[in-house]
């Protein structure tokens, strides 16, 4: 009955269950008091006072929406190479009309979608472009023919004869370090590999096997 | 969401958020950082929300944040036993003991409603005192549809007992 009274009163009652309910509240002075009680609760409770929200949390949160939008703005600038002069932070007109619409994606989901849409169908057909007109360039700079050197070669001053004898004796020295060097590094290879390495294992090995064809 | 659409839905709904803290919190202060967190909440999740839904994700989220405060102030009344908040009661309303000494009728069913246990209570403001739909109810609440029917007429009834009890002793 409770159940039925409080949903006459919210208007969820069926009709037919409704007009046996109002035939009941009609012969019932109880269930008539029940039911103008519940009308009194639904009324003053909906007659109660609604605060409204202070106007500086309102301030206070959408300040930070469009902060956080602006930041965001300026990381898709970044994104998209757009060079700082060119941002402007209030007209996206001027942001071409094909990043916009890809950018406006209504899902995080989209968005990823959008990040790969944008790279398949404007930076990367824009690389390509790019790679395109280089190649152009380098071939087209290829194909020029390089301005002719002069064929005599320009006059240098003749050397003195001290500056001869002084060079021969530079050149000597370094090739007598050069061949030292080299008479040095064959010694220690010869000592420390081919000797150690190399000779007296083949010695020791070619004396067993002729003592071993002795005992024989 | 761009920011046109988030201004929008804050202006539609900000006066609930902030109404329903109030009444489940009994503080203005507390009542604004949970609607300015709630607010920006729902700006940060930006395009993950579906639009027919966003009232009902509203209010289950002031709820738990409601209960977050709530759970907060228990923790701080078992340690600080000493002092009174001084911002405990919004200015200009009353105390749930102010309201039961009231003869005021709509006061003592305000008393009583905030004597609701959960989750009648909420149920309660959220319909009665907020206007939001059966729908609307079950998505924030998380509830079937016919159990937020049955917690509404229940919660109502024993606001009537109250209110039978208040008006019998008048005329005793």
């Amino acid at each position: 009955m409770d159940d039925r009274l409080e949903a006459y009163v919210d208007g969820e009652l069926p009709a037919a269950e409704s007009e046996r309910l109002e035939a009941i509240v009609a012969q019932d002075a109880v269930a008539a008091r029940k039911l103008e009680l519940a009308r009194r609760v639904r009324d003053e409770l909906a007659a109660a006072e609604r605060p409204s929200c202070p106007p500086g949390v309102t301030r206070a949160v959408l300040a930070l929406a469009r902060a956080e939008a602006a930041g965001r703005k300026a990381e898709r600038d970044r994104a998209i190479g757009r060079p700082a002069a060119m941002r402007r932070p209030d007209a996206p007109a001027a942001r071409p009309a094909r990043l916009r619409a890809l950018w406006n994606g209504r899902s995080r989901s989209a968005g990823r979608r959008n990040v790969r849409t944008v790279w398949t169908e404007v930076l990367r057909p824009s690389l390509a472009t790019a790679a395109l007109v280089a190649l152009v360039v380098a071939a087209a700079l290829i194909g020029r023919v390089p301005p002719t050197p002069p064929r005599d070669p320009p006059a240098t001053a003749e050397a003195t004869p001290a500056e001869v004898r002084q060079a021969l004796a530079e050149a000597r020295w370094a090739l007598a370090y050069v061949s030292d060097i080299g008479r040095r590094t064959g010694r220690s290879i010869r000592q420390e590999v081919l000797e150690e390495r190399v000779a007296a294992p083949v010695q020791r090995a070619v004396g067993t096997a002729l003592d071993a064809a002795s005992d024989s | 969401m761009d920011l046109s659409e988030f201004e929008r839905l804050v202006y539609e709904h900000q006066d609930r958020v902030y109404g329903f803290s109030c009444r489940m919190l009994g503080s203005h202060s507390d009542a604004q950082d949970v609607t300015q967190d709630v607010l920006v909440r729902l700006w940060r999740l930006g395009d993950d929300l579906d639009p027919d839904r966003v009232l009902a994700w509203l209010m289950r989220v002031t709820r738990n944040a409601c209960f977050d405060v709530l759970r907060h102030r228990k923790t701080v009344r078992g340690v600080v036993t000493a002092g009174a908040d001084p911002d405990a009661v919004p200015h200009g309303e009353r105390s749930p003991a102010d309201e039961l000494e009231s003869d005021d009728e709509r006061g003592v069913l305000m008393a009583a409603l905030d004597e609701l246990s959960e989750p009648y209570r909420s149920i309660v403001i959220l319909r009665e005192v907020e206007g939001l739909k059966y729908e609307e109810i079950s998505g924030a609440m998380d509830m079937p549809l016919n159990t937020v029917k049955v917690y509404i007429h229940r919660g109502r009834k024993q606001l009537r007992t109250v209110l039978e009890e208040r008006i019998d002793r008048e005329r005793v």
